[in-house]
């Protein structure tokens, strides 16, 4: 059984292990999750170690494949992790498993052959995708370990894996997991969710072969239900201008606006404009200057979990001068972008 | 510690919904589930999903599981994990209202199953 079992406390879990009042399925359940959460803990802290080591040797594990192995599960609307495998998703009839398993594989590449990464743990850590979660199930997610697709009720949302982004999103989640280790509430919280559509906009430009001002820098324009369009709902998110009328979940985009427990779908309203003002300043294709500015931040320095947005805005200030210290502009946008939304 | 305890209800209580407050006689044991977050973040101005079940109306196990929510809520903080549904449920008992916040993990299937995902 795979569960989200790191949300809990462990002595919550022992003790729901030994309630005499839970039936034996669900006891064993939870010690089930109480010794996957230590284990996982572990693998965690160790894969943060590993990439620490490595990226200050750059030097990468001697074992590791040079490409990840890119896996799909099927759930059969299930609410059963990881599903049934798929023995060829490549060539799968499912448009859906395939989509997931080609999308996957492209964010691979983007990342090796944009920020040289190998997989999400920079390892050829395996990328293990399930689809057809649950019914109706207007959600993607990432649980630690694997990337989950609903296929939408058909009227607020349809098949997760149709937007490109969304893909890229819930992946760079294991990035930041391996990398950073922001957490998911507060300011982290809202970084974590802002790094996630950063990459997520930046692989839909890299495979559109978009620059900065021919980019929507739409987030789940392509995963928009008939009802959801029909009321003038064009996307989830818009990097550009996260409050706008046409995004289905608006958000603030100034920092004077933060508070303390927000939702972190909320509050990455912030970087993200701050992100897409700065790219659009630099001009040409956002990965080239900006992207690598923000992945140098997300992944160059060792994990702090609850790093605050100006903590993070100065780290790319610094990193804007240091990775091009004869161009004065990408500094100088940078810069704009932090204080364009308060920062 | 357990934070309350609901004795067997009849079923079919009236679904009339009262907020905290205006508790009457027929808010005994109603619970009001609200779906939040996810990839989308339900919870903001256009996206809701929400249900409201009587306590009554759950078996005696997933009262239990109910009842273990609400202890969970009470050690904050429970972390949350990347683009995962929580579920903010809100207990009206006997005039009084108490509400925890947990991930999608340990809410019972038939308060999942109660909620319905809308546009406003």
């Amino acid at each position: 059984m795979e569960c989200f079992c790191q949300i809990i406390p462990n002595d919550v879990l022992d003790r729901f292990s030994k309630d005499r009042r839970l039936s034996a399925e669900e006891r064993k359940n939870f010690a089930d999750t109480a010794l996957v959460d230590a284990q996982m803990r572990k693998l965690r802290v160790q894969a943060a170690k590993l990439t620490a080591v490595t990226a200050s040797l750059g030097l990468a594990p001697t074992v590791t494949p040079a490409a990840p192995a890119i896996t799909v599960a099927d759930c059969h609307h299930s609410q059963t992790l990881p599903g049934t495998p798929v023995a060829n998703p490549a060539t799968s009839a499912d448009g859906t498993i395939k989509s997931a398993f080609v999308e996957t594989k492209a964010v691979a590449d983007f990342y090796k052959t944009v920020f040289g990464r190998n997989s999400i743990d920079n390892a050829g850590m395996t990328m293990s995708s399930s689809v057809h979660y649950g019914v109706n199930f207007n959600n993607a997610f990432w649980n630690g370990s694997r990337m989950t697709y609903g296929d939408g009720d058909n009227n607020i949302f349809i098949d997760f894996t149709k937007s490109t982004d969304v893909i890229a999103h819930e992946l760079t989640h294991g990035v930041t997991q391996h990398s950073m280790q922001l957490a998911y509430t507060n300011q982290a919280g809202g970084l974590n969710e802002s790094v996630s559509d950063v990459f997520g906009s930046m692989f839909r430009q890299w495979r559109a072969n978009q620059d900065a001002s021919q980019a929507d820098w739409l987030i789940g324009k392509e995963i928009m239900g008939s009802g959801a369009t029909a009321r003038g709902f064009t996307c989830l998110r818009d990097m550009a201008s996260p409050g706008a009328a046409h995004c289905l979940a608006p958000q603030p985009f100034h920092f004077s606006k933060f508070q303390t427990g927000m939702d972190p779908h909320l509050s990455s309203g912030i970087p993200n404009l701050a992100f897409y003002t700065a790219a659009k300043a630099i001009g040409g294709k956002s990965w080239e200057k900006t992207g690598q500015i923000w992945y140098k931040a997300l992944t160059g320095f060792a994990p702090r979990p609850n790093m605050t947005m100006r903590a993070f805005a100065n780290r790319t200030r610094q990193l804007a001068t240091q990775m091009y210290p004869g161009d004065a502009p990408v500094a100088n946008a940078i810069n704009a972008g932090w204080v364009a939304v308060g920062l | 510690m357990l934070l309350w305890r609901m004795p067997l209800m009849p079923a079919g209580l009236p679904s009339v919904y009262s907020w905290v407050g205006i508790a009457k006689a027929d808010d005994m044991g109603k619970l009001t589930i609200e779906r939040l977050g996810g990839f989308a973040g339900f919870g903001g101005p256009h996206l809701k999903s929400e249900g409201q079940l009587a306590l009554a109306d759950l078996s005696p196990d997933d009262r239990a599981k109910v009842e273990k929510l609400f202890e969970i809520g009470s050690k904050p903080p429970v972390k949350k994990t990347n683009d995962v549904f929580n579920y903010r449920i809100t207990l009206q008992n006997d005039g009084r209202s108490q509400t925890v916040e947990v991930p999608e993990s340990l809410v019972p299937a038939a308060l999942i199953s109660s909620v319905k995902d809308t546009l406003k």
